[in-house]
């Protein structure tokens, strides 16, 4: 399965498979994923409890289709390595180009003191 | 500094203002027998986006200026407001990009610059803001699992190339 950077994926709960699963955002470039099969993704969550400055906001109309979830941000200090064999399902949306941008950005600044510069294909 | 009441004030003002023109392109008419009310309103429009526009800038400008002031202190309801300013700009755009109308193509850049402004007056409030330490969180937890157990399995040879 080929995980594309930018793109939406649902996986389980690590240790508890009655938790809801988490969305994440893909933050690593096709190439990178293709190589082991595993991709960077940070998390998504709607819980009013995590939102904090490592919060980034997100909202319907920075992605393709709705998110679905009100109070949606993705939790920028918690980036994982995520193995594409545990995606569940399809993949559920695909962040646009413009805010995707922004949330690199964000990382970048806020998690790693960096200023990650986008490269042209 | 934004942490005090001028900066708040003006950014709640904005964000009202560019609300009102979200809805204007709600009736932004198709054809082009109402060229009158298409040039007011692009006009309105464009004018209120590079207003805007410079005021990000500036706002930019002088947080980069006074950011060793900014150290430590409880700038939450600057980051409050300067979230919803963002929403409503992004929610604009949005309603501009579906309009798929040529005319407020101007717009759109502006729009773009704006948010991309505002998103770095954010960030900069955001590393400046006073951040009491709390326990680790459920999620994170989740996270470090979730890395571990893909590491374990890479680390087992499950490689495909």
């Amino acid at each position: 399965m080929a995980v594309e950077q930018r793109e939406v994926y649902l996986l389980p709960h690590p240790f508890d498979s009655q938790v809801e699963e988490h969305p994440f955002i893909v933050l690593s470039v096709r190439e990178a994923n293709d190589y082991e099969n595993t991709f960077i993704g940070v998390m998504i969550t709607s819980s009013e409890k995590y939102q904090d400055d490592f919060s980034f906001q997100l909202t319907d109309e920075m992605f393709e289709s709705p998110l679905g979830k009100k109070n949606s941000h993705a939790r920028m200090h918690l980036l994982q390595l995520c193995l594409n064999e545990e995606i569940k399902g399809r993949r559920l949306n695909k962040m646009k180009p413009f805010y995707f941008r922004q949330l690199m950005k964000s990382i970048g600044d806020l998690i790693f003191h960096f200023d990650f510069i986008e490269q042209s294909n | 500094m934004i942490a005090e009441l001028k900066y708040n004030t003006i950014l709640k003002h904005q964000r009202e203002d560019v609300d009102k023109n979200r809805k204007l392109i709600y009736f932004f008419p198709a054809s082009h027998v109402f060229h009158l009310i298409r040039s007011w309103i692009i006009n309105r429009l464009n004018s209120t986006l590079s207003n805007q526009l410079i005021f990000a800038k500036g706002l930019v400008s002088d947080l980069k200026d006074r950011v060793n002031e900014l150290e430590g202190k409880d700038l939450n309801i600057g980051i409050d407001h300067l979230n919803d300013l963002i929403k409503v700009n992004i929610l604009l755009k949005d309603s501009i990009e579906k309009s798929n109308n040529q005319a407020l193509q101007n717009a759109d850049i502006l729009l773009s610059d704006t948010i991309e402004n505002y998103y770095t007056a954010l960030r900069i409030l955001k590393r400046k803001n006073n951040r009491s330490s709390i326990e680790t969180s459920q999620l994170a937890k989740e996270s470090c699992r979730h890395s571990l157990n893909s590491l374990q399995t890479v680390i087992n040879g499950r490689r495909t190339t």
